[in-house]
């Protein structure tokens, strides 16, 4: 693209200053060709309006309607253990392979599931083993750490589902990867983040081009777990700050 | 929520009702297929209401949304690709009623000539020229820096105007 043609092209779009504005129009005042680009482009934009325009009076499907009414809003929905509960049970009827004893569910995850998805991409995350423990690493520690439910990015590699304190006081925290589809929960230990439990998070059982179920839902194994070891409710938007702050310390 | 935050919360629905002739629109210009299009709204939508409040009254709540809706589709793209989808077919050409009117057959060509942008000079376009955002809204709603965007619009304009000569 020159100069010239980005120039010309601001000045089309109404994105040049007065002063430069002005100067273009002294020079299309004496540059017939120049004079026909500008017009050729309000022609374009022109056709263009005029034929999309029609989309808009089309009549907009109910559901939409439905949806910007009533669908529900907040500052933090996925705050509130209910809420957060919900989408999960819809998995009710999927296979519950996980639905193991711990141990052995642990075990098989370890080598499994998560070792794979997260060691294959080593800028996704990462973990470490130390006495016995699975440890949160990289960014998956990073996002344990710092990202708030509320705030994170809609396309973060590594999401945040709820944040809450434990029976024995740690603070805890279920997060998903989404591009690996795991899910696990982590509770802050000393420095670290422990992770406690993964599952598979399966994208939804949706049609091609259902996008309801694109993102993968929270596994029916993390709720449950989730739902043994809280106390009292999860952390709303400023509980979690606070925690954050206070380097999620028991 | 306090009354104050209810009537604040209704007058942000109402808000997105209005607006919603304009996100169908674009959201065809990321999915090709009306089914998926209309989809990608409803998945916005509701993303656009559970952080509402991030919104910032007084700045424009169409170009947050076409944000909201560029990172849906992204989602979505990926989420296909892990099942190892493909994207729908688009339907075959656009639904005319009376095929002999010019205006239809103006319709047709522009539809056409736009769907053989790629997508990305495809988006610059719509933002730009159609729903009328600033260089620096369409580029922050693409998540791309100003030079990017201007560069992809410059392209795809050139495009457009050789195809539609």
């Amino acid at each position: 693209m020159t100069p010239e043609y980005e120039q010309m092209m601001a000045y089309v779009d109404g994105e040049l200053d007065a002063g430069a504005r002005a100067q273009f129009e002294r020079a299309m005042a004496t540059d017939p060709v120049l004079a026909g680009s500008v017009a050729a482009q309000r022609a374009l934009r022109a056709r263009l309006l005029a034929s999309l325009d029609r989309q808009l009076t089309e009549p907009v499907p109910e559901r939409l309607l439905q949806t910007a009414r009533t669908a529900p809003a907040g500052a933090a929905p996925v705050a509130t253990l209910s809420a957060w509960r919900a989408p999960a049970r819809s998995q009710a009827q999927a296979p519950r392979f996980w639905a193991l004893p711990a141990a052995l569910a642990a075990s098989l995850l370890l080598t499994g599931v998560l070792a794979v998805a997260l060691w294959r991409t080593p800028d996704v995350g990462g973990l470490a083993l130390q006495n016995g423990q699975l440890l949160a690493r990289g960014s998956v520690a990073q996002a344990l750490s710092s990202a708030l439910v509320n705030s994170q990015p809609a396309d973060a590699a590594v999401r945040i589902g709820l944040s809450f304190r434990e029976h024995g006081g740690r603070m805890c925290r279920t997060f998903l990867v989404q591009a690996q589809g795991s899910a696990g929960l982590a509770c802050h230990t000393g420095s670290d983040w422990v992770i406690e439990n993964v599952a598979p998070a399966p994208p939804g059982p949706g049609a091609a081009g259902n996008l309801r179920t694109a993102g993968s839902e929270w596994p029916a194994a993390i709720v449950r777990e989730v739902g043994q070891r809280i106390e009292g409710e999860a952390l709303d938007a400023p509980g979690e700050e606070r925690a954050r702050a206070q380097g999620w310390a028991q | 929520m306090s009354a104050e935050q209810t009537a604040e919360l209704a007058a942000f629905r109402e808000q997105l009702v209005a607006l919603l002739p304009r996100l169908r629109r674009v959201a065809r210009g990321f999915a090709r297929a009306a089914a998926d299009a209309d989809d990608l709204v409803q998945l916005s939508l509701e993303r656009a209401l559970q952080r509402w409040r991030q919104w910032q009254p007084g700045t424009r709540l169409d170009s947050w949304l076409f944000g909201i809706m560029r990172n849906a589709w992204i989602d979505e793209l990926r989420a296909r690709r892990r099942r190892g989808e493909v994207l729908l077919a688009e339907e075959a050409g656009v639904e005319i009623t009376d095929t002999g009117s010019t205006d239809a057959l103006e319709a047709l060509a522009i539809e056409a000539a736009l769907h053989e942008l790629p997508e990305e000079q495809r988006l610059a376009v719509l933002l730009v020229l159609v729903e009328g955002l600033s260089y620096k809204e369409a580029a922050a709603a693409l998540g791309v820096p100003v030079g990017t965007l201007t560069s992809r619009l410059a392209r795809g304009r050139e495009a457009l105007a050789t195809a539609l000569a």
